[in-house]
């Protein structure tokens, strides 16, 4: 059944993977991102490009008035853009982990917020959060980006009871090691922030270990992605990708001693 | 041996309890709160009372300035400030998540940002972020709540991970039901935000369930903290209080429906 989707941060990685699936499966897509150029391609295809930066109401509020006023729903939110943050915790100011949430947690609250009327009206549709294995685990130097997924997380669980009533299904993607996902800003970021603080040895090290990470391609998301689409009961969380269950699982049954000393000495 | 001690959000509740038993342990003991004035006793027992709102960076400095200049160092950090926002996430403004944010965890961070310098100076110290069970598990209409706690839980594991190195404990504190925060701090949000609407229903269900439910008093977090303080290599983790330990492990080992449905069945 071809459903009306919106997708977050459409422009670049597993977000335009995405879109590109659900388009040829035949959705009408919907793509939102700040570079609405970058998105040219899915145009082409049969994808409609949406100009959005998730950081500004308005742009926020325009887009699902845009959605609404010609499709009358919206059936699956993808709650995609997101940013990473590497650095030491002494090392970073407080309004650049602000903007870090705004990114990956208030803006996303705040489309949801606009998205969910319809979605009662309508009893039905489907809201996907992309988290990340790190909303599950840690590691040194992420400190803001492991807790607005953790967050990000927490806060999912608790919108599945809420919506559950109204027959909206919530679902929490949470993506392993993933191509070009991490591996671009993690040097540079940590390089910046830290690389000459009292955590450079650390970045050091991270920098080296992060370069020999084994990553899916991100066409295994958007697989996920397609398969939540077209289902009726999806599950509550799918974790997919190289790392995620292992360390999903490894974090809980670890307990914290033994899950320090295994993430530290990959960093070695 | 005496430590010197800033406890924050030490005006009520847990913080002013544990601020009076550490007094009473010998410590120094500096208490910020916003209001002074209710922290009278704590002086005359022999606290040190200082005004600061954990929102304000420039109150913030100046509280670490004038213990750094009093003393030299701070020995113990305790965050202890928060607060609960409740109600369902299609209701509650944006402007009030970020609030939330603001205090439970940006708030936090940029005075811990100010005291590890010190710590990292002495090769010692041990930082007390006071979480809650709610960090690990998750109810209807406290969405913004156990989000902040969550991404205190996430962010905590990292910074004991980037201070471990410096010989400075990072600890977190998972309080479960306690009397002096419960009801007023979730039941008088709820309704104001969700009172009336598509989750009134909800509101009275839980409004309802929490009037029989088993609370611990404050005592058992002021002489958890006091014992931390003193242990050389305190845990990471300290769960403490009625459901805590419980609910956590639940939360953990029955996965997402089992748990979804346990904690729907308690609010009916």
């Amino acid at each position: 059944m071809q459903k009306v989707v919106l997708i977050t941060g459409a422009s670049q990685g597993m977000g335009k993977e995405t879109a590109r699936l659900l388009i040829s499966k035949g959705h009408k897509v919907y793509a939102a991102a700040r570079s609405i150029d970058k998105m040219n391609e899915l145009a082409k295809i049969g994808g409609f490009p949406i100009q959005m930066d998730i950081a500004n109401e308005d742009d926020i509020q325009k887009v699902v008035d845009t959605i609404i006023q010609k499709e009358n729903k919206i059936d699956v939110l993808f709650n995609n853009a997101g940013l990473i943050l590497n650095g030491a915790i002494e090392d970073i100011g407080i309004e650049e982990a602000r903007y870090h949430f705004q990114v990956n947690l208030f803006g996303l609250a705040s489309l949801t917020q606009k998205v969910i009327p319809y979605m009662r009206k309508a009893q039905s549709g489907t809201i996907i959060n992309t988290t990340s294995v790190g909303g599950k685990m840690y590691s040194p130097l992420g400190a803001w980006y492991h807790a607005s997924k953790h967050a990000l997380e927490g806060w999912s669980d608790c919108l599945r009871l809420e919506l559950k009533p109204f027959n909206i299904k919530v679902v929490i993607l949470e993506p392993g090691a993933i191509e070009s996902e991490f591996g671009d800003g993690l040097e540079s970021q940590l390089t910046r922030n830290s690389g000459k603080s009292a955590y450079s040895s650390m970045a050091q090290s991270l920098i080296k270990s992060g370069g020999s990470l084994k990553r899916s391609p991100r066409s295994v998301i958007a697989k996920a992605v397609d398969k939540i689409v077209n289902n009726s009961n999806p599950k509550t969380r799918y974790a997919i990708g190289n790392l995620a269950k292992t360390l999903i699982w490894l974090r809980v049954y670890l307990g914290d001693t033994l899950f320090d000393k295994l993430i530290m000495s990959q960093i070695k | 041996m005496q430590k010197i001690v800033l406890i924050t959000g030490a005006s009520s509740g847990i913080g002013k309890e544990g601020a009076r038993q550490l007094i009473k342990d010998g410590h120094k003991v500096y208490v910020a709160a916003r209001r002074i004035e209710n922290m009278n006793d704590l002086k005359q027992m022999g606290g040190l009372p200082m005004q600061m709102d954990i929102t304000n960076e420039g109150d913030i400095e100046k509280v670490v300035n004038t213990i750094i200049k009093n003393e030299g160092k701070i020995d113990v950090l305790w965050n202890n400030a928060g607060y609960g926002l409740y109600g369902a996430v299609e209701d509650i403004s944006i402007i009030y998540a970020k609030n939330q944010f603001d205090v439970n965890l940006f708030g936090l961070a940029s005075i811990t940002q100010k005291v590890i310098p010190f710590m990292r100076k002495a090769k010692s110290g041990t930082i007390i972020n006071t979480s809650s069970m709610g960090g690990k598990m998750y109810s209807p209409l406290g969405a913004w709540y156990h989000a902040t706690k969550h991404a205190l839980e996430g962010w905590s594991d990292c910074l004991r991970l980037e201070l471990a190195s410096f010989n400075i404990k990072v600890v977190i504190l998972e309080p479960g039901i306690i009397k002096t925060e419960f009801t007023d701090v979730i039941t008088g949000p709820m309704v104001k935000y969700s009172g009336k609407g598509a989750y009134s229903n909800m509101v009275n269900s839980i409004i309802k369930s929490t009037t029989t439910v088993k609370m611990s008093p404050a005592s058992v977090i002021s002489n958890t903290v006091s014992k931390i303080i003193n242990t050389a290599n305190p845990k990471t983790r300290y769960r403490v209080g009625a459901w805590a330990k419980p609910m956590v492990w639940i939360r953990i080992y029955l996965g997402d429906i089992l748990f979804d449905k346990l904690i729907m069945s308690q609010i009916k």
